[in-house]
């Protein structure tokens, strides 16, 4: 700017003054006085189209800058994303069914090795009825009493000599 | 190619077809302790703490005492025998393995004379507790167990 400054020999008119002209901040009066000024001086015309072709390159600067953003972030193009993304019920499931894949299969171990468990220690893990069955009793008694336990059914002969 | 969890499922089925009995030996690991019950104290052995609840859910007395704690390797038809206080002698048999229980015949003897006796199915890794014998102003007890090897 100072280099412009310097360069700029026009007694009638300055750079702040043809800025002004050109965004329209002038008095009409002004404005016409600036437009009559130019037809006969070069050297401010000269400036004029410099400082638009600087206002140009300005604009398009920040339209490129901001058209990308602008269009991500309109509401029309979020709620068009969410709806191309959106999948159905069943989809949803499969994708929790792939993650959860390796705790499934760890489920499954652990249930397979609980069920043989109890297939082969079933007795002792998850004990059904009494401890023991009595079939007979004999012998030189006076009396007998077989009793079971409530908690875990343990078989007891009560018997007295005779 | 078959996945895991397919491999697993037939291993299952396999192991639930395959005749557990096969795997057991012909022997059956019978357990005798020898308890006397009295209301003379108020103890309870350490070695007892496993049936301390049913008994005590089913008598009145305060003190358990283990006399005597023995095991043995028994085949089916294998008699074992233990010396009990007063003149007395248990003899268990195992008769039978096949099934979840083991089929015992138990007789109690007294100086010679078989006093009592009785046939149990006695559930695998389970225990029965046979009582009524006098003994120092308390009780015997045999708790017996048996357990497939």
């Amino acid at each position: 700017m100072e280099t412009f400054k310097a360069k700029y020999q026009c007694r009638h008119c300055d750079a702040r003054t043809l800025g002004r002209y050109l965004d329209r901040e002038l008095s009409p009066g002004e404005w016409q006085e600036i437009e009559n000024h130019l037809t006969t001086c070069s050297h401010c015309r000269s400036v004029v189209e410099h400082l638009e072709r600087l206002s140009q390159t300005f604009s398009q600067g920040i339209d490129q800058g901001t058209f990308g953003l602008s269009n991500s972030l309109s509401g029309e193009s979020i709620l068009a994303r969410i709806k191309a993304e959106k999948q159905p019920f069943w989809a949803d499931l499969a994708d929790l069914m792939k993650a959860k894949r390796n705790i499934l299969q760890l489920a499954s171990i652990a249930a397979i090795l609980l069920a043989t468990v109890i297939y082969y220690q079933g007795d002792t893990v998850l004990p059904t009825g009494p401890s023991a069955i009595v079939n007979s009793v004999d012998g030189e008694i006076a009396s007998v009493m077989i009793l079971e336990t409530q908690v875990s059914k343990h078989t007891i002969i009560w018997y007295t000599e005779s | 190619m078959i996945r895991p969890l397919k491999f697993l499922m037939i291993l299952f089925v396999a192991v639930l077809l395959f005749p557990g009995d096969l795997l057991a030996g012909a022997s059956v690991r019978t357990g005798i302790r020898v308890i006397h019950a009295s209301s003379n104290a108020v103890h309870v052995d350490p070695g007892l703490r496993d049936i301390e609840p049913e008994l005590k859910s089913v008598f009145k007395y305060t003190s358990y005492t283990l006399l005597k704690q023995t095991a043995m390797d028994l085949a089916p038809g294998t008699q074992g025998r233990v010396r009990l206080p007063g003149g007395r002698t248990l003899e268990v048999v195992p008769l039978d393995l096949t099934g979840r229980r083991i089929k015992y015949r138990i007789a109690i003897f007294k100086q010679g004379a078989r006093v009592f006796g009785t046939e149990v199915l006695l559930r695998n890794r389970g225990s029965i507790t046979i009582g009524g014998p006098r003994f120092k102003n308390g009780y015997l007890l045999f708790n017996i167990s048996g357990t497939r090897r």
